[in-house]
């Protein structure tokens, strides 16, 4: 192929590296152009257009005509058969390398190849050997890792998806009260609307009531059912401002019969006036709800002789801060560096996933949430979530 | 107030009410002889003599620094009932008293004794160790030791809820009964109570139990919280030579309250017997 690299053949050879040279010359006042204050959208998208146009490569070393899929034969090409408009800009940027030429630029691409996009990692900079108004450049081949990338985050999303299934499995107490409480009153007022139809003078204003009732009961299991689902749904994603004491109050309050199953007492401390939040408000309630069973267990598998469970919230400087706070046995400090890792978990029945996901919401939500021991033995498990602009 | 002076200058307050063939009860961690008032009321009224003390360290006795494990408990229980000169006796033991009744006969002998009660009894043993693997985790002791000594008053707080509690979404219990049990908890000392976990952790009955030659009742709640069934009662069960079990079902450690009136016709039935 084209040369220009003879002097580091060896070397190039040897650690495979795909090289290649772009010639700009004919760019010079694009870029001048395109470096002007205050350009607008459709100017600059169409010097850009042209600039893909005016630049061509020139020179390809073997391997990285073979990760462009370009023959020798075929050069010189426009950048616009290789580089994607939507990245043009970087581009423009690379060729500041012309007038500097200590710089050197890169950026991680999608470079359009016969039947799809290779994704490298571009490096360009100035040889000396390089002709006029030309650059080189080095081109490393990260398909491997983008696409593990993108399969990691799919699997986070399937990993929080099935956390709030398995929660939902272990909810059975919350969920059997959640649902056969409106049914009974359901029941009830449908036997009571029964009764007063069949007196022989029939009391409709008594009928009513119970119709009433039957209609908030059906209500009510109609949200329980929206709730459970929202949880069970793949996937939400949706931020709006959030106010957390009211989130804190029913997610604690939809959960009392799981709580007292495994007999803790709660008690909520809850600032006035917390600043809201930017958050998902199902991903904020699957946190809390981990922390929240996570800490009833853990006191009621160790059997503590108190089952104190508090949840404190409290207004920081631009955070919000929210303690879960038992008195269980706590976390020995060995396990204590490990707690957030996946599939690591003290209790015997854990896939250890819950932590990890909790730690991934919060994160994502710009916050952070740590592990504090308590002198006493008992964790408290601390988020902060940054206030809403 | 009826005070016992003990061997060590501390005195033992003992209630004493009724006439007729005694009945001594023995109180649970880290309450006092106060929580017997359903019985005592019930069998007094039937024509015994029902007598509870309040254990050193605890109730209305005196605080003394040391003497927190059970010979010491023991032995206060025989110089109250040499002191009273009490004869075929029916010793009434909950919890950690459970295991005080039960180390008299095995330290002092059946002499005095016509019969033995253990309600949510620490017997044979309640935590765990190499030779006893049903008991409690040591863990769990740790927890207790360091919820007192971090806030005492809170912690037992949680002991009295936890003290009625089954876990089912039925549990009822007043705001006055919590109150009562939080109050009698309170009313002992630090180092009684931090101790005395350490007495009813470690102590093993099974010698006591091998020397006893009057019939025992063990009376248990199913979901007790505190002292559970299949590390206490179950095991005792088998091991005393001629006992009955009555296992009160969806029960909490607190049956003295929740459940006075199955227990009084069952005190009543096995000390008339």
């Amino acid at each position: 192929m084209a040369g220009g690299f003879e002097g580091t053949q060896r070397a190039v050879n040897a650690m495979g590296l795909a090289l290649g040279r772009l010639d700009a010359s004919a760019a010079a006042p694009l870029l001048e152009a395109l470096a002007e204050r205050g350009l607008a959208e459709a100017r600059r998208d169409d010097l850009l257009r042209r600039l893909l146009i005016e630049v061509r490569l020139v020179a390809l070393n073997c391997r990285a005509g073979k990760l462009l899929g370009i023959g020798e034969s075929a050069l010189p090409i426009t950048a616009a058969e290789l580089w994607p408009f939507a990245e043009a800009s970087q581009l423009a940027e690379s060729l500041h390398a012309l007038e500097d030429p200590e710089g050197c630029f890169r950026a991680q691409l999608a470079m359009k190849v016969p039947g799809g996009t290779v994704h490298v990692l571009y490096t360009s900079w100035r040889e000396p050997t390089d002709p006029p108004g030309h650059i080189t450049f080095g081109l490393l081949d990260v398909s491997d890792q983008v696409a593990a990338e993108q399969a990691l985050q799919q699997q986070r999303a399937q990993m929080a998806h099935a956390d709030r299934l398995s929660t939902l499995g272990v909810m059975t107490a919350t969920i059997a009260h959640e649902v056969r409480q409106p049914l009974s009153v359901i029941l009830a007022s449908a036997q009571a609307a029964l009764r007063w139809l069949r007196r022989t003078q029939p009391d409709l204003e008594q009928v009513e009531q119970c119709l009433d009732m039957i209609v908030l009961g059906g209500a009510k299991a109609e949200d329980t059912v929206a709730r459970l689902r929202q949880l069970a749904a793949g996937r939400s994603e949706a931020r709006e401002r959030c106010a957390l004491g009211p989130l804190i109050e029913e997610t604690v309050d939809f959960l009392r019969p799981e709580l007292s199953a495994r007999q803790a007492t709660v008690l909520l401390d809850i600032a006035r006036n917390l600043p809201a939040v930017r958050a998902d408000g199902v991903q904020l309630r699957q946190v809390l709800i981990n922390l929240l069973i996570n800490a009833a267990q853990a006191m009621a598998d160790a059997q503590c002789w108190n089952r104190a469970l508090k949840v404190r919230a409290r207004a920081e400087e631009a955070a919000v801060q929210i303690d879960v706070e038992d008195s269980g046995p706590g976390i020995a400090a060995a396990d204590r560096d490990r707690l957030f890792e996946g599939f690591y978990s003290t209790k015997a029945s854990g896939l250890g996933l819950g932590l990890k996901i909790c730690r991934q919401i919060v994160e994502d939500h710009g916050g952070t949430i740590d592990h504090v021991p308590r002198p006493s033995g008992g964790s408290i498990f601390r988020i902060r979530l940054p206030n809403a602009a | 107030m009826p005070m016992l002076n003990l061997r060590d200058g501390t005195r033992l307050y003992y209630k004493d009410w009724g006439q007729g063939e005694p009945v001594v009860f023995a109180h649970g961690w880290p309450l006092n002889g106060d929580m017997w008032e359903n019985q005592m009321m019930f069998l007094a009224s039937k024509g015994y003599r029902v007598i509870a003390h309040d254990r050193r360290g605890f109730g209305r006795s005196d605080q003394p620094w040391d003497g927190y494990n059970h010979n010491s408990f023991a032995d206060d229980l025989a110089e109250l009932l040499d002191h009273l000169d009490l004869r075929n006796v029916t010793l009434v033991g909950y919890a950690m008293g459970g295991g005080e009744v039960t180390r008299y006969v095995g330290r002092h002998g059946s002499a005095r004794v016509a019969r033995v009660v253990l309600i949510g009894s620490t017997t044979p043993k309640l935590g765990q160790s190499e030779d006893y693997p049903h008991g409690v985790p040591q863990v769990v002791f740790d927890n207790v030791r360091g919820g007192l000594m971090e806030d005492r008053a809170e912690f037992l707080r949680g002991f009295a809820r936890l003290f009625f509690s089954t876990g089912n979404d039925t549990d009822e219990v007043s705001e006055g009964r919590l109150a009562h049990v939080h109050h009698m908890a309170l009313q002992g000392s630090l180092k009684a109570a931090h101790d005395a976990v350490t007495a009813c952790a470690e102590t093993d009955y099974r010698d006591d139990i091998g020397r006893f030659d009057v019939p025992v009742l063990v009376i248990h709640g199913e979901r007790d919280a505190f002292v559970p069934f299949n590390a206490t009662a179950r095991q005792a069960a088998a091991l005393f030579p001629n006992a009955t079990l009555k296992v009160y079902a969806d029960a909490p450690h607190g049956i003295l309250f929740t459940h006075k009136d199955q227990l009084n016709q069952d005190l009543l039935q096995f000390i008339a017997d």
